[in-house]
């Protein structure tokens, strides 16, 4: 069971794990002078403006993932690439530490998953393009047949995976993968449907907002850094803004977001300082509560079936794309290399997933911490100090909290390699020794 | 609101026309990739004079030889027109071709473009001086 010269591909989705997992299949196929057909089914238009044309997440494309795509070829045009963030800045509620970039370069973009914010209509033509839209005219580009039809059945027939959509005949085909966002609910209840067992993954909802502030007020209030808040808020996780051009992209994370926590976020002096001075909420900015991962997928491929991106398994918080972008590659190598059976999926296909997963379980162990810091006043006053004196002494020393942290926010090394930063020897010293009340006011 | 000022500063650095990035016989962390622009690798001999290789272009990464086996920079690299890069850490590419058969294949795909591209012109100054040769003693 494997793909052959002329082999037929359907990939229902064309978000990136969709878009990335065409234009590696297409790549891969003419190293090995094969031809495949790929059919990409995609109702969403990208060129709208708004949730209806957007993928809908916080759009970092982190410093691994650049580095990744760069790597294979695929750069991001400054038209794709709305703003830049080279330092982090970590609000608590009583001090602010900065960390910058290992390197000073600009490594992470910032990014629209479709047109723009709500409103921005009224400036069109718009000066950027959608990153979703730009992966997907690269899959078009490297041959790859863009379906604007949402799919309404998924069935089987001889064991060839077949797709129906509304007013098409069925297509048959040798493999089908899901690459639908994890928001949309219509799509996964197909794959469950279908019959190798998938269950969706785990999800809980954030809430991400567009506001707009304009360039000037952005680059002021921001600059080229995301700003972390770790706020004693009650459901409140973890809160970030990041500069989008003329747009600061909020995301929050935690359980039960409603309207009274965002409110009580706006209304922490440590928040208002990253805010135009005068700037009031907006009533309704573009803001959406999609679902983000938490837990993974059950049996996320069967004979020639396999999901991929969001809808398999995701990193824990961050870098979902880079995910994505890790799972398209493993499935383009193992389904040409390898085979579309589920025992190929299995063993080629299940370790990167399964790698991940694992990786997880360790993330939410570390963000279990997290609390740690934000209950413990103490704690997270020694915690602000170690940050202080590594800037003070970065310059050729090593800054495991640093790193730590910056790791953690950008989601560029794993869980597994952030714990080892923090359980160094210096780490843990530098932290204990400043326990002590007293030790670590400000100097 | 008005979008005409546009705020991205790009990804990558920038580097002026003529700017080293790095030099031969540095330590290499890094390879690059061009963004924008052209980088010109060249090598110097004990004579200190310049022998320009090759002038690379946008997309290629350049600098990944070093990276295998903990090799100083063999050649040097210098932006010939105002370039932005990218830096690839090392520790991140190396695990990267562990992890990815296609990747390892596409970098092997690259080095052995461009030691063609070398081996032609080590051919064609051969021809070159067997040429001058052959003029000198007609």
């Amino acid at each position: 069971m494997k793909l052959a010269n002329g082999s037929t591909v359907a990939i229902v989705g064309g978000g990136p794990g969709g878009t990335l997992s065409a234009i590696f299949l297409l790549d891969l196929a003419r190293q090995l002078r094969l031809q495949l057909s790929i059919d990409i089914y995609e109702p969403k238009r990208y060129n709208c403006t708004g949730p209806t044309g957007c993928n809908m997440c916080g759009g970092v494309i982190s410093e691994s993932l650049i580095q990744m795509l760069a790597a294979e070829g695929i750069l991001l045009p400054n038209s794709v690439v709305i703003d830049t963030i080279n330092a982090y800045i970590l609000h608590t509620d009583q001090e602010s530490a900065r960390i910058d970039a290992p390197r000073q370069e600009m490594r992470i973009a910032t990014i629209f998953r479709g047109a723009g914010p709500k409103g921005s209509e009224h400036q069109l033509p718009l000066p950027w393009q959608s990153f979703d839209q730009f992966l997907l005219q690269m899959a078009i580009a490297n041959g790859a047949r863009h379906l604007p039809y949402a799919v309404t059945e998924l069935s089987r027939e001889q064991g060839f995976p077949v797709v129906s959509c509304a007013n098409q005949p069925p297509q048959r085909y040798d493999l089908l993968v899901g690459a639908v966002g994890i928001n949309q609910k219509k799509s996964l209840q197909l794959f469950e449907a279908l019959d190798f067992a998938y269950q969706r993954p785990q999800t809980t909802r954030a809430y991400v907002a567009e506001l707009y502030y304009g360039a000037e007020q952005v680059q002021q209030h921001l600059g080229h850094a995301m700003h972390v808040f770790l706020l004693n808020i009650p459901h409140l996780k973890f809160a970030a803004i990041t500069p989008k051009g003329h747009y600061a992209t909020l995301v929050i994370l935690g359980d039960h977001i409603d309207q009274e926590v965002i409110e009580q976020f706006f209304a922490a002096p440590e928040v208002k300082k990253c805010l135009p001075q005068g700037w009031e909420i907006p009533v309704q900015p573009c803001h959406c509560q999609p679902s983000i991962v938490v837990g993974p997928a059950s049996n996320p491929f069967g004979d020639r079936v396999v999901m991929v991106g969001d809808a398999s398994v995701s990193r824990l918080y961050k870098d979902g794309i880079g995910s994505a972008y890790r799972m398209a590659k493993r499935l383009a190598y193992t389904a040409l290399a390898h085979g579309v059976a589920a025992s190929d999926f299995k063993k080629h296909y299940w370790p990167v997933c399964r790698s991940l997963l694992w990786d997880n379980r360790l993330g939410h162990l570390l963000f279990a911490c997290d609390n740690l810091f934000r209950f413990f006043p103490l704690l997270r006053q020694a915690m602000m100090a170690v940050l202080r004196r590594e800037r003070c002494q970065a310059e050729g020393n090593a800054c495991p909290l640093s790193s730590a942290f910056w790791n953690t926010f950008t989601g560029s090394a794993t869980y597994m390699h952030i714990a080892g930063e923090l359980l160094q020897w210096k780490t843990l010293w530098n932290l204990l020794s400043l326990l002590r009340p007293g030790r670590n006011s400000h100097h | 609101m008005l979008f005409r000022n546009s705020v991205a500063q790009g990804l990558g650095k920038l580097y002026a026309a003529g700017e080293i990035i790095f030099r031969q016989g540095d330590p290499a962390d890094c390879c690059y990739a061009i963004l924008e622009g052209q980088v010109e690798m060249s090598y110097e001999n004990k004579d200190a004079c310049w022998l320009s290789l090759e002038i690379l272009e946008k997309n290629e990464v350049f600098g990944t030889t070093s990276l295998f086996g903990d090799m100083p920079r063999i050649l040097t690299a210098r932006a010939v027109v105002d370039s932005r890069l990218l830096t690839i850490d090392k520790s991140g590419f190396l695990q990267w071709i562990q992890e990815d058969p296609t990747l390892a294949l596409r970098v092997l795909l690259s080095m052995a473009n461009r030691s063609h591209r070398l081996i032609e012109q080590i051919v064609q100054l051969q021809q070159n001086l067997t040429g001058r040769d052959n003029h000198v003693t007609t």
